[in-house]
């Protein structure tokens, strides 16, 4: 069977590929790492009734993972490798508004302290 | 209309004084009178019309804030309307007497009928009946100039409308020339203000009134309107011209945030 | 002239339209079907019937993802609920309709695109495409709001009112002119629901079944009706700010919860004895905030000389809503007020078939998969209104 894949294009990074690693258990659960309950509500009180349903397994009783479950369990890997990088990406965009926020800041408290020199009245 | 409030009104000034309903506004009503409350009928003021402007008591809202906004509103307008009565240029209406704890204002009559059964000449008919013809013609083009100038001459002097709509301005022909002199009206939620960001709002309610009712030929009108005012600015020199690109650029931003703001349903 | 019938329906034979809807901007999900009636009138004969479609609601089933007391919902969490349940509900709607050949019986499939919270919008929308793919049956995407007046005008056949649209991320009035829903008046700055969720959270009310429910609730327990607390009324034109009632009521709140006895509002300043209860201030932020609300409404409606009003949204459920502004319409023109009821005033499927369903009668739907996206801003005022006059 053809495993699950996902290209992530964006103008900084050409193509990033994600894919399924066989054997690793990342890939063989419904329970992501990243796609569970915020920890926030959890300390809240919260009880989770939005708990993906456990993969199923062949009604032959061969412990094979049925089709349906087994596309399941690559996508909720997938999903937290993309999360994950996801995450990773809007952190270096943070840091990097951050610096160019500062930058603004000083020149616009420059401006400031400028104009109150030239006896601007502020309204 | 309700006979309700009518009556309350009648109840309130009496039978010696004849009132006839004009309009229902959403916070007021206003009625014409014949008789002015202090000067004696003589030739004078014989045929003279004045208004009487009421704020009913709203059954729908607690009865505490219900008279706290009826005091306030109208101590705030009769105080406002004296002041801007005293700005040169600036044209409304002129008060006569007031009663804040009952909510009634008396004041100078303006406007008139508009020609072709127009209806009453505020600047919203006067649009509608332009609309129909010559949308962009020079007495429209004229008014509407004018009528950035009022609010012009309002905001340079640190006050503001608070509901800027075409039908709270109103067109008095002009005695000069051919055209209307635009008055503005219903300083209900007027306040006198120095804060860029209220003149902003006043000019995007403003802006916004007109795209809703007047839409297809709202940018045209709006750039007008704005033409107008900035001209008072101008006027001003060096001083003027800053405020104004300062006030532009709020009114600029306040239209963004209006536009952008994000809506979670 | 508005024709309604310019696409046939899926099955000509049937002469109805069957249409699906799902609904996930916020924190509720909900999946509707829908039926409309082929119309008799077609072609010049045809009226504006946009308000009366005679609709047959099938199935309206809605499931709530519901925070413990004095947490909001996070849009990872709510996006997590409707991933989990999305499926299922669908599968007990098309069983509720009786639907057995999705694939064969399915006209349209509607989904909201905006606005409302990026996450949970898209993980409906991906079930929109989804079910569109493997049906084969075309997709249309809906405006929120427009969902919520398209169906508010058809429960109660309202003609041409003004319409004040009140829920947890809106608050708008909004009045119909040439095929678009224009904004008279609206927040400048937070949403009456939220204004209302915010303060429930800081008095940890219970979340479930809705923190405006309950604030009603204990409004309605308030034993001193006559004195309110006074809040500031924010009115400013036909728009309204509520950003600074929320941060005085909130300090009073906390103060409440803390028994901070130096605020002289809440505590006699002799005695140190409460003045002030919960009940209490519910019941006046309650009166502030709706008294503002049906102000800006009269004043639309004194713009544009309406006589009636249509209250939709999530907070367009509360009774003393409901009965402030029905003496305000009685008053002001013998006016009256239309509303629905919980199933379609707060978030559901069946608004979002309904816009959708009347889009698609005008041959209005998605012909590229890329018109799906959601969007978090979507203004009421940009979608064309083809289907009225």
């Amino acid at each position: 069977m053809d495993r699950p894949y996902a290209v992530y294009e964006s103008p900084d990074i050409p193509s990033k590929k994600f894919t399924v690693v066989p054997g690793n258990p990342r890939y063989e659960t419904t329970d992501g790492v990243t796609t569970r309950p915020s920890d926030h509500v959890l300390n809240a009180g919260q009880i989770d009734r939005d708990k993906p349903s456990e993969p199923k397994r062949e009604a032959d009783g061969s412990e094979q993972f049925t089709k349906l479950s087994q596309l399941r369990m690559n996508l909720t890997g997938l999903q937290d490798d993309i999360n994950e990088f996801l995450t990773e990406q809007m952190d270096v965009a943070k840091a990097k508004k951050a610096k160019l926020d500062s930058l603004e800041q000083d020149a616009r408290i420059e401006e400031e302290i400028n104009g109150l020199l030239d006896g601007k009245d502020d309204d | 209309m309700s006979e309700e409030i009518t009556g309350q009104v009648r109840t309130y000034v009496t039978d010696n004084i004849p009132i006839t309903l004009i309009s229902q506004g959403a916070e007021a009503v206003v009625y014409t009178t014949p008789i002015h409350p202090y000067l004696p009928i003589d030739d004078s003021t014989k045929g003279e019309k004045y208004i009487i402007k009421y704020r009913p008591h709203k059954r729908y809202r607690h009865p505490s804030i219900d008279q706290a906004l009826t005091k306030h509103r109208t101590v705030g307008e009769a105080r406002l309307l004296s002041k801007l009565s005293q700005i040169e240029g600036l044209q409304v209406p002129k008060l006569i007497a007031c009663d804040v704890y009952n909510g009634c204002l008396w004041l100078e009559f303006l406007g008139q009928d508009l020609p072709q059964g127009a209806g009453f000449s505020n600047l919203k008919n006067f649009l509608w009946m332009h609309a129909a013809n010559d949308p962009y013609s020079n007495v429209v083009r004229e008014t509407l100039l004018k009528v950035g100038h009022q609010i012009g001459l309002l905001h340079w002097n640190n006050y503001t409308h608070g509901d800027l709509t075409s039908s709270n301005i109103v067109l008095v022909r002009s005695q000069i020339v051919d055209g209307w002199e635009p008055h503005l009206i219903d300083f209900g939620l007027g306040s006198v203000s120095s804060m860029v960001e209220d003149k902003g709002v006043d000019l995007y309610v403003l802006e916004r009134a007109i795209m809703s009712t007047h839409s297809e030929f709202a940018d045209k009108y709006n750039a007008w309107i704005i033409e107008g005012f900035s001209n008072v600015y101008k006027l001003q020199g060096k001083a003027g011209q800053k405020k104004l690109d300062e006030l532009l650029k709020r009114f600029a931003e306040v239209r963004m945030r209006g536009r952008k703001r994000t809506m979670i349903g | 002239m508005v024709d309604l019938n310019t696409v046939s329906p899926k099955d000509p034979a049937k002469r109805y339209y069957l249409a699906l809807g799902l609904e996930g901007s916020a924190n509720k999900l909900g999946v509707g079907i829908i039926k409309h009636p082929f119309l008799p009138e077609t072609g010049a004969a045809a009226k504006d019937n946009s308000h009366d479609c005679h609709v047959e609601i099938l199935a309206n089933i809605r499931d709530t993802y519901v925070t413990p007391p004095g947490e909001g919902f996070l849009p990872r969490d709510t996006a997590r609920h409707h991933r989990n349940w999305c499926v299922r509900l669908i599968k007990r709607a098309l069983l509720e309709a009786g639907v057995r050949d999705a694939c064969a019986e399915l006209d349209v499939i509607c989904f909201t695109r905006g606005p409302g919270m990026g996450a949970p919008l898209h993980s409906v929308a991906l079930v929109a495409r989804t079910c569109s793919l493997m049906w084969q049956v075309p997709l249309v995407g809906v405006n929120h709001c427009v969902g919520h007046i398209e169906m508010g005008r058809e429960i109660t056949k309202a003609k041409n009112p003004v319409v004040l649209y009140v829920s947890g991320g809106n608050t708008q009035v909004i009045a119909y002119s040439d095929h678009r829903y224009r904004i008279f008046g609206e927040t400048l700055d937070v949403a009456v629901g939220n204004c209302l969720d915010r303060f429930a959270r800081t008095l940890k009310i219970p979340n479930a079944p809705s923190p405006g429910y309950n604030i009603e609730q204990l409004a309605s327990q308030c034993k001193n009706k006559e004195t309110l607390v006074e809040l500031p009324y924010t009115v400013k034109g036909m728009d309204l700010s509520m950003s600074g009632i929320l941060a005085y009521i909130d300090s009073l709140a906390k103060d409440l919860f803390r028994g901070n006895k130096a605020n002289k509002v809440l505590f006699d300043k002799k005695t140190g004895n409460t003045k002030v209860t919960v009940e209490d201030l519910c019941y006046s932020l309650q009166e502030n905030l709706f008294a503002m609300l049906v102000e800006i409404t009269e004043r639309a409606m004194a713009h544009v000389n309406a006589d009636q009003v249509l209250i939709v949204g999530g907070v367009g459920s509360n009774a003393r809503l409901q009965e402030m502004m029905a003496l305000m319409c009685h008053d002001r023109a013998r006016g009256r007020v239309h509303a629905t009821d919980e199933r379609f005033c707060i978030d559901n499927g069946v608004m979002i078939a309904q816009a959708g369903l009347l889009q698609y009668r005008m041959g209005n739907y998605v012909k590229d998969l890329s018109e799906t996206v959601v969007t978090q801003k979507f203004r009421t005022d940009e979608v064309y209104v083809s289907w009225r006059n």
